[in-house]
């Protein structure tokens, strides 16, 4: 299996507040929570205006062609827990709405989780599930497909980033040489206030010595 | 009575909730409650042991404290309890019923039934007049999954019809905690199963995440503008 990179690109287009508890702050969780579960906010799916959000970044050049360009083979990020046949796959609705808005080549399910991992966002810190714990719950299916131009890795939220790094080998052994970057639909901000939740961000995912960090 | 469509009481549906919706609710009371406050299904067996009664109180009045809309079917047990309690610490509670309104199951239950329908709001999937079948209860829990933004396991058999709307509301990509003497309890294997598929373990420990994780609705749902 190769190695697990030292730095991953990745891009974002919204942020929410863990804790914060101003107005916004709270919306932005509401937001979260909505394209957790491909949800409406009024009579608006949020998963789909996110999307569409996306393809105005990309029509004006902006930071998130540097992830969802229009040659990229977009993979959705496996959940957390086992999936049932028929049960929502929210990076996997991500991955299609975006398709339809224009971004990337197509969509390419080849991640699975075959063992369950705890879930990130309600793990206490130093509980998380490391990049070898995604590593050792996933695998690739890739039997008769092409070998794409370039590949994002596509998840509702990145947190510290670990899903991300954890599961780029699988990718890395089955298209060697393809660029692989990720792109989350949300981005947690962990301390404190939000000024706005439409934010898109480019960035880094670094995994040196066993210490994950997302910048910004 | 009123008669309303799933996107008149819910709002608008994404496929996978359409796919098991019913084609229409007939409700009793105040639906506006759905739009008031998160909404927790508080679900388990009728022949609840006195430990799984208290934490069924203990919770109901706990989110009732929090504003939350407390979701229950009106059945013996652990349903009761999470209603009652949810009255009786002045918050406000939904029964969703496996009988038409014109009917209530069980009969021990008609008071509060008929208290639930003036004062909160109480909802069928069933005609005035359909004769109940036993097919009708386990279609009655995956609209309790539908209405709920989460589902709370108390205590359930490998039989418990609790089950049903639990792997409905993994399949909704809803939020599922089930209790820590569940999780605990050798006797029982669908605990692990759900776990591996999403469910989480609720504990005063795992509680305030779960809190965190609800929606606040802080706007009215239905006519809410996206703030991005």
């Amino acid at each position: 299996m190769p190695p697990f990179p030292s730095e991953l690109p990745f891009c974002s287009l919204l942020q929410y507040s863990v804790r914060g508890q101003d107005e916004l702050s709270r919306r932005s969780r509401d937001v979260r929570t909505a394209i957790k579960t491909d949800g409406f906010i009024g009579q608006t799916r949020v998963i789909e205006h996110a999307a569409r959000r996306v393809a105005e970044n990309l029509q004006e050049q902006g930071c998130l062609a540097k992830c969802l360009g229009p040659d990229v083979a977009l993979v959705p990020m496996p959940r957390s827990g086992l999936l049932r046949s028929g049960a929502l796959w929210p990076a996997l609705v991500i991955c299609e709405a975006l398709y339809r808005h224009g971004a990337g080549a197509e969509v390419l399910p080849c991640l699975h989780r075959v063992v369950a991992i705890r879930k990130a966002a309600t793990a206490a810190q130093g509980e998380r599930p490391e990049p070898q714990d995604h590593c050792r719950t996933t695998c690739v299916e890739v039997d008769g497909v092409d070998r794409p131009r370039a590949i994002a890795i596509v998840d509702d939220i990145v947190t510290r980033g670990s899903s991300f790094i954890g599961v780029t080998p699988h990718l890395v052994a089955a298209f060697p040489d393809v660029p692989i970057r990720c792109f989350a639909l949300v981005r947690t901000i962990s301390q404190g206030e939000i000024e706005t939740i439409l934010f898109p961000t480019t960035g880094l995912i670094r995994y040196r010595q066993g210490q994950l960090r997302r910048e910004p | 009575m009123k008669t309303l469509t799933p996107p008149q009481l819910l709002g608008p549906l994404n496929p996978i909730e359409r796919q098991y919706a019913p084609e229409r609710f007939y409700v009793a009371g105040d639906p506006a409650i759905l739009e008031t406050g998160a909404r927790v299904s508080i679900v388990g067996s009728r022949q609840a042991s006195p430990e799984g009664l208290a934490r069924a109180r203990k919770l109901a009045r706990r989110l009732a404290g929090e504003g939350i809309v407390v979701v229950s079917g009106l059945a013996l047990g652990i349903d009761t309890a999470a209603h009652t309690a949810t009255i009786a610490a002045g918050g406000r509670t939904v029964g969703v019923i496996g009988t038409p309104l014109d009917r209530s199951y069980p009969r021990e239950n008609e008071l509060l039934q008929a208290r639930i329908a003036t004062e909160h709001l109480l909802i069928s999937q069933f005609t005035p007049g359909t004769k109940t079948q036993r097919f009708h209860f386990p279609q009655r829990n995956r609209t309790m999954a539908l209405i709920s933004d989460a589902t709370v396991i108390i205590e359930a058999g490998e039989t418990s019809g609790s089950l049903s709307q639990g792997w409905e509301a993994l399949r909704l990509g809803r939020l599922l905690y089930i209790t820590r003497a569940l999780a605990d309890d050798p006797a029982l294997r669908w605990p692990s199963k759900m776990l591996d598929h999403g469910a989480q373990i609720l504990s005063d420990a795992t509680l305030p995440d779960f809190l965190e994780a609800l929606p606040s609705r802080l706007t009215p749902v239905l006519d809410a503008a996206v703030p991005f």
